[in-house]
């Protein structure tokens, strides 16, 4: 018998899961016995549940259970490897806390805000709940409904969710957790391209001659491809990398030119670049008369605060996404004021870094990749920072083609799969549709079958909003799926808490553990997760992959996707919309949503004898068709042809996935350029198809000061992010006990002279202090992060430290995405 | 059949048969111990277990020892060395060794490859045993230096 490859690595991961759990194998455990089913292990494709990267991951199931997992050495992302997290994947569903069945808040055997959470059936709490929903319906319509989703649902239970808030409940208050996350991106996109998401690809990593680290700690948050990026700079000839943060992270340990710079002050180095490569004379003049148009953006733009807060009230243009006209010209007179001592004022970084930096773009020798994830877009000029990075890229024509790349990276799994291109956002529909564009619901209305006016033409309530109406009592049913929002959210003592606990507000909560949201919440409902589920995640280089349901869910638990599509069977159209609506379309009188927006002919299209033989598939039984098949490909229906192109259904269980537009067959890997993109026809070379006149926009945005700076009597500056041991507010990785001895909780890392000026010694507990919060930890001075003097940094991932306390619900004005790194702390002794 | 490794002792204990002639087994120095380390071992004698934590050098368990069988001068011949289980061998990223390292000793340098493996300085290492309990798949152990130069 031969022996593939593959066997071969199976065997390994037995072998290594085995030594792992301290269990001993025989040295020769025979490849056939890895590979059958029967009394070993059945392997089988699988996407890792975490970040945004998108490893593949082998997923080995023995006996009803996940045993092990292991680098899928076939995916092309991570070619084998993964990092500490995803080699403990396999224990991610099997925390002793698991919920099992719903829980309602009771008093006397009825529902009662105040009451104890209490077993219900799944009958009783969907009774409640719909009740609550209709009431808020009625008494106030639908504005005073809403939903909030995640990236990290899989694409068919984000587009459910969609039709069933959009279309069902016509309310666009759904927003997603990526709106913390990735929302400054997307509009970044939509201004410089008029499309979303990054034209390069992760090949990019394999041939640019420099990276660029904007604001990314991609050795913590991103190893797999920082492990990429460190084989080429080990590997090729004078590879260079810069490493630019507010803080020194484990990324600088690669850096030829590491750079520190003060908070905000991004926006000053990256305008000085565009400078310097204006005043040499480095603008690819060809490309940039061919390609690009220019726009100034209006300024004194705010911060996202609530309206009486003074910081917003003292805004000249609050929210304003507006442009005045520019030429090239123009850009490099408005530029001009970015020189070398200017930025280096600004931003403390010495004038000899930054001229080396700026070199590094304005070589056209040289292949540029520039990277970038929280640093850039969790900031109060975050869209502004997203375009400026693109006009260096724009000016200097280095895009679009390999190795030339400024690439946004993806915080989760899902962001660009769900989030973005199915459209969960407030203001978004499917493929990069938009709920104010008349046309764009169209489209919408008519493959949903749905009547004319059924979608809302106004942007819903985006995330930071939805705490403060359920504070001011305007959204008062509300539904969170798939996301730790009570302890991901900023501001949570002034905005989150009190607008779950607000008397007026009905809140459901569905996750598979008791998290900080969930035991904030009225009802929980336990879900299924990860391989408890047929699943599709979209990662960030625009590769779409699936993997098919392994386990069962443990006791009643259920998926995001069941849950939706169940609960839609509670109402009747004539309950949630108006008889004239329903008269445009009078066949759909009497039916109920669930009819109307899954049993709709397509939806349910597929029979359930087209599942995987030997594989569950718990949705499609419950509900009698192929649901994930019926939902992706009416989803389908959105982005053939329009650019957004996905492959068939079947196409995707069989491959390691497929980066979009997928045409013929052909995934394509740069958009933008002929020979690579089927959307740019022969002979027009470069084309940014996403705007009207083929042209990128150079944006002119200045450096404008952050929402909230140190002072006397708060006097350093907080950044909070993560650690590679865990993964987000830790509701999984916390449940890992490798993972969880591994990093145990967080702490505040400070410099050594902040800590001994306030006599502090390593170690010792201290209280930090915002205008909003306090919140008690450990001081530690050395570690994987050194921030400098006036900075400490604080992960937010222990529920035991709930970092959120501290933070200021300041956001991007354009994205409304929080800043979460940057705000006045003070440290005491505890 | 290969010897167990014999058990690690307290900072300061006296040679191993003069260790178990003068100590007592009274439990005093395990009880002095604020990372709660020093354990029972086999026959009632304290032995360091590095699953625990690792030991700061207080010096508080030779304190507390009223026979003197810690009073040598404080010498910890060990150090760190990782096994065959090690996730960096297995392509996986995980630094969790060297980021308890007080010392600085344990060094992931950034490798061809992409990944890279613990480094120990052995000039550095302190034999602390910091790194051995957090490690997720039990992979780091701390023998004594001169066992470690038998074996090699």
């Amino acid at each position: 018998m031969s022996v593939t490859r593959r066997d071969f690595i199976k065997t390994n991961a037995i072998m290594a899961t085995a030594a792992a759990a301290g269990i001993t194998l025989p040295a020769r455990l025979h490849e056939a016995e890895a590979a059958a089913p029967a009394g070993g292990i059945r392997w089988d494709k699988g996407v890792c549940r975490f970040c945004g990267t998108g490893c593949g991951v082998l997923v080995g199931v023995k006996d009803g259970r996940v045993v092990a997992t292991q680098g899928d050495p076939d995916a092309p992302v991570n070619k084998g490897l993964n990092c500490i997290k995803g080699y403990f994947l396999s224990k991610i569903m099997y925390g002793q806390d698991r919920l099992t069945q719903p829980l309602l808040r009771k008093k006397g055997g009825v529902y009662d805000k105040n009451g104890d959470f209490t077993p219900v059936s799944w009958d009783e709490a969907f009774d409640v709940m719909a009740t609550k929903f209709k009431e808020a319906l009625k008494k106030k319509g639908p504005t005073s409904v809403g939903m909030f989703g995640s990236g990290q649902w899989t694409i068919w239970e984000g587009y459910a969710a969609a039709k069933f808030m959009k279309a069902g409940l016509r309310s666009n208050n759904l927003d997603p957790n990526a709106r913390h996350c990735m929302a400054s991106a997307v509009v970044g996109f939509m201004r410089t391209f008029g499309i979303d998401e990054p034209m390069g690809c992760y090949d990019d990593l394999e041939h640019a001659d420099a990276f660029v680290l904007w604001g990314a700690n991609m050795s913590e948050m991103h190893p797999i491809l920082w492990s990429r990026l460190t084989d080429r700079r080990l590997t090729h000839e004078g590879c260079q990398v810069a490493v630019l943060s507010t803080y020194e992270h484990r990324s600088f340990e690669l850096a030829d030119l590491p750079i520190i710079f003060s908070p905000q002050s991004d926006l000053a180095i990256v305008n000085f670049i565009a400078n310097y490569i204006i005043q040499n004379n480095a603008v690819n003049q060809d490309f940039v008369s061919k390609h690009v148009g220019f726009k100034k953006a209006i300024t004194d733009i705010g911060y996202g605060l609530r309206p009486d807060h003074p910081t917003q009230k003292a805004a000249k243009n609050p929210d304003s996404g507006e442009f005045e006209p520019l030429d090239f010209e123009g850009f490099k007179a408005w530029v001009s004021e970015y020189t070398v001592e200017k930025a280096s004022q600004i931003s403390g970084v010495p004038a000899d870094k930054l001229i080396a930096l700026a070199k590094i773009y304005a070589d056209p020798k040289k292949k540029v990749m520039s990277l970038w994830t929280m640093g850039v877009n969790q900031h109060t000029r975050g869209s502004w920072m997203n375009s400026n990075i693109y006009n260096i890229h724009l000016l200097t024509g280095k895009i679009s083609e390999p190795g030339n790349s400024p690439f946004s990276l993806t915080g989760q799994p899902s962001a660009c799969g769900t989030a973005r291109e199915v459209g969960t956002f407030a203001h978004r529909l499917p493929s990069d549709m938009v709920v104010t564009n008349p046309k764009h619901r169209e489209i919408t209305e008519k493959i949903w079958q749905l009547p004319e006016g059924t979608i809302p033409d106004k942007p819903g309530f985006h995330a930071v909003l939805q705490h403060r109406m359920l504070k001011d009592g305007k959204l008062n049913a509300y539904w969170v799926q798939c996301t730790n929002n009570m302890q991901a959210a900023p501001n949570m003592n002034e905005e989150g808490y009190p607008g779950y606990r607000n008397p007026e507000n009905f809140i459901v909560v569905s996750d598979p553990y008791p998290t900080i949201t969930a035991l904030a919440a009225d009802l929980i409902l336990p879900t299924a997760m990860w391989m408890e589920k047929e699943g599709a995640y979209g990662n960030a280089e625009r590769r779409t992959q699936f993997w098919r349901q392994q386990v069962k869910a443990p006791g009643e638990a259920r998926s995001d996707l069941w849950q939706v599509m169940e609960f839609s069977k509670r109402f009747k159209v004539e309950e949630v919309w108006p008889e004239e609506l329903i008269a445009k379309k009078p066949e759909l009188k009497g039916k109920t949503l669930f009819e109307i927006l899954y049993a709709n002919g397509q939806v349910n299209k597929f029979p359930t004898t087209e599942t995987q033989k030997g594989f569950e598939n718990d949705e499609s039984t419950a509900f009698g068709f192929y649901v994930q098949k019926g939902l992706f490909e009416e989803y389908g229906q959105f982005n053939r042809g329009h650019a957004h192109d996905l492959a068939s259904f079947d196409t995707y269980h069989q491959a390691r996935g497929l980066r979009w537009p997928v045409i013929d067959g052909k995934e394509t890997l740069w958009r933008f350029r002929e020979g690579y993109d089927p959307y740019v026809k022969a002979g027009e070379g470069v084309k940014f198809y996403g705007k009207p006149d083929g042209k990128a926009l150079i944006i002119a945005a200045p450096y404008e000061p952050p929402a909230e700076s140190p002072d006397k009597e708060y006097d350093m500056w907080l950044v909070t992010g993560r650690v590679l041991e865990h993964w987000h507010s830790g509701s999984m990785t916390r449940r890992v006990p490798e993972l969880h001895k591994a990093y145990p909780s967080a702490q505040v890392f400070m410099h050594p002279e902040d800590a001994k000026a306030r006599g502090l010694r390593r170690g010792q507990e201290v209280k930090l202090q915002t205008r909003r919060g306090e919140v008690v930890t450990r001081v530690e001075t050395s570690g994987r992060n050194k921030p400098p003097q006036g900075v400490v940094y604080m992960p937010w991932f222990d529920e035991g430290q709930l970092t959120n306390k501290l933070t200021l619900d300041a956001t991007c004005p354009l994205s409304k995405e929080t800043d979460f790194k940057k705000c006045a702390v003070r440290v005491v002794k505890a | 059949m290969r010897r167990a490794p014999a058990a690690i002792r307290p900072p300061g204990a006296l040679s191993e048969p003069d260790f178990l002639s003068v100590c007592d087994r009274c439990g005093d120095c395990s009880r002095a111990c604020p990372e709660g380390i020093v354990a029972r071992g086999d026959g009632g004698f304290p032995m360091i277990d590095f699953k625990a934590g690792g030991c700061t050098f207080c010096g508080l368990c030779a304190k507390a020892c009223k026979p003197g069988a810690l009073a040598a001068k404080p010498s910890w011949p060990l150090k760190a060395s990782f096994g065959e289980r090690c996730l960096s061998a297995q392509g996986v990223v995980c630094r969790v060794c060297g980021e308890r390292c007080e010392a600085g000793a344990i060094r992931f340098r950034p490798m061809p490859g992409g990944f890279s493996r613990p480094e120990l300085t052995a000039e550095a290492c302190t034999g602390c045993g910091a790194c051995v309990a957090p490690c997720p798949v039990a992979a780091v152990t701390v023998t004594p230096r001169t066992e470690m130069a038998a074996c090699a």
